[in-house]
């Protein structure tokens, strides 16, 4: 009698911890631009160029079934280099165009767990309206609800997310003009440091 | 002449003075240090809590560039040692406010472009040296050779006599 109320206790228990576990989670990228770096960089004899951008717009989404949508959007206009002329030349029709494609985007599609805290992310990124097929790997850590709020990152649950690729220029239509050969390279590598709350 | 002979020993000594200027002022204020993309207070302190051993040190303050790389007449300012690991030393930029340290790579490179400048234009120099030299030596032998001493001065008046 004793193990039948047992079992059946465990049973509703299970019923209701299970449905928690398999909810959709959907983490937003859409915070503080403090809690925002994303940085790319060229590295040339000449000189390495580093830019940033601390704008993002985006979601991390994990479906009950467990599949992982992954979309980012940066706005052209936001990247800085250090130099004011560069970063108008970056936005400049010859490079990145920001008239026509102000945004640069990653869409992610699908994702695999390769080990604690590291993804995988299979998607599609945009560039200059030049879409390419990409492979990212991806550094996931779920940051407890008393260290963000210590940290000053506010309420709720939050997500550090961390990633490398590289991108290159030519792929995306992009001809490095022959007086910039010697100082830009065509493949950049962009790092991202990002924190994302979770949506309720 | 002696003024060129002074321009072209002037211009020579510029292109090798540039290399050997940009070798002085690299070991002088040059740095080694791993460019950071700085990260906001509040990142950091979640980085910090967040940082386990093993993890990269540069990543608690903000993201760091693939390699390190040498800057000239940094602010003591953007430069950090990290306690996690002293070995360390970072340069802090905020490219958003304009931060764009010289590189040593560049100095080298525009150092090198003046003296290939320098160099060229002391050829053309030394060029114009021989050419006016050359002119002179012959402006100086040709009267010598039509000089009227090898000319008998008393036939021209013999023959006019007769």
């Amino acid at each position: 009698m004793r193990n039948k109320t047992a079992f059946f206790a465990l049973a509703a228990l299970g019923l209701l911890i299970l449905p928690a576990y398999a909810q959709a989670q959907t983490y937003s990228f859409n915070v503080p631009t403090k809690l925002v770096n994303i940085a790319f960089e060229s590295r040339m004899d000449v000189e390495d160029i580093l830019g940033t951008t601390h704008k993002v717009s985006g979601y991390v989404k994990r479906s009950s079934s467990g599949k992982i949508a992954f979309s980012i959007k940066v706005p052209v206009s936001t990247l800085r280099t250090g130099i004011a002329m560069r970063d108008k030349h970056l936005r400049g029709a010859m490079w990145l165009n920001a008239a026509r494609n102000p945004n640069i985007t990653f869409k992610g599609t699908s994702a695999k767990r390769l080990k604690k805290g590291r993804y995988r992310v299979w998607g599609t990124f945009t560039m200059r309206g030049v879409s390419r097929p990409m492979t990212v790997d991806l550094r996931v850590r779920k940051i407890p609800a008393s260290v963000a709020s210590r940290a000053g990152l506010g309420k709720g649950n939050w997500l550090r997310v961390r990633g490398r690729f590289t991108v290159k220029l030519s792929a995306h239509g992009i001809k490095i003009p022959g007086m910039a050969a010697a100082k830009v390279n065509d493949r950049w590598t962009v790092k991202v440091s990002l924190f994302a709350r979770q949506v309720p | 002449m002696k003024a060129l002979h002074i321009a072209v020993g002037l211009v020579l000594g510029l292109a090798v003075l540039a290399p050997v200027s940009a070798y002085v002022l690299d070991r002088a204020y040059g740095e080694t240090v791993l460019p950071v993309a700085r990260s906001a207070p509040e990142a950091v302190r979640a980085n910090k809590a967040l940082y386990e051993e093993g993890d990269s040190v540069a990543e608690i303050y903000g993201v760091p560039g693939e390699r390190k790389m040498r800057v000239i007449f940094v602010s003591k300012d953007l430069l950090v040692t990290p306690s996690e690991d002293p070995k360390l030393r970072l340069l802090l930029i905020n490219k958003q406010k304009g931060d764009n340290p010289l590189q040593v790579k560049t100095l080298y490179f525009v150092a090198w472009r003046v003296t290939a400048g320098l160099a060229a234009v002391s050829l053309l120099g030394l060029a114009l040296l021989l050419f006016l030299r050359r002119r002179r030596k012959r402006s100086q032998s040709i009267p010598m050779a039509t000089a009227p001493a090898t000319v008998p001065a008393t036939a021209t008046a013999t023959d006019s006599l007769s």
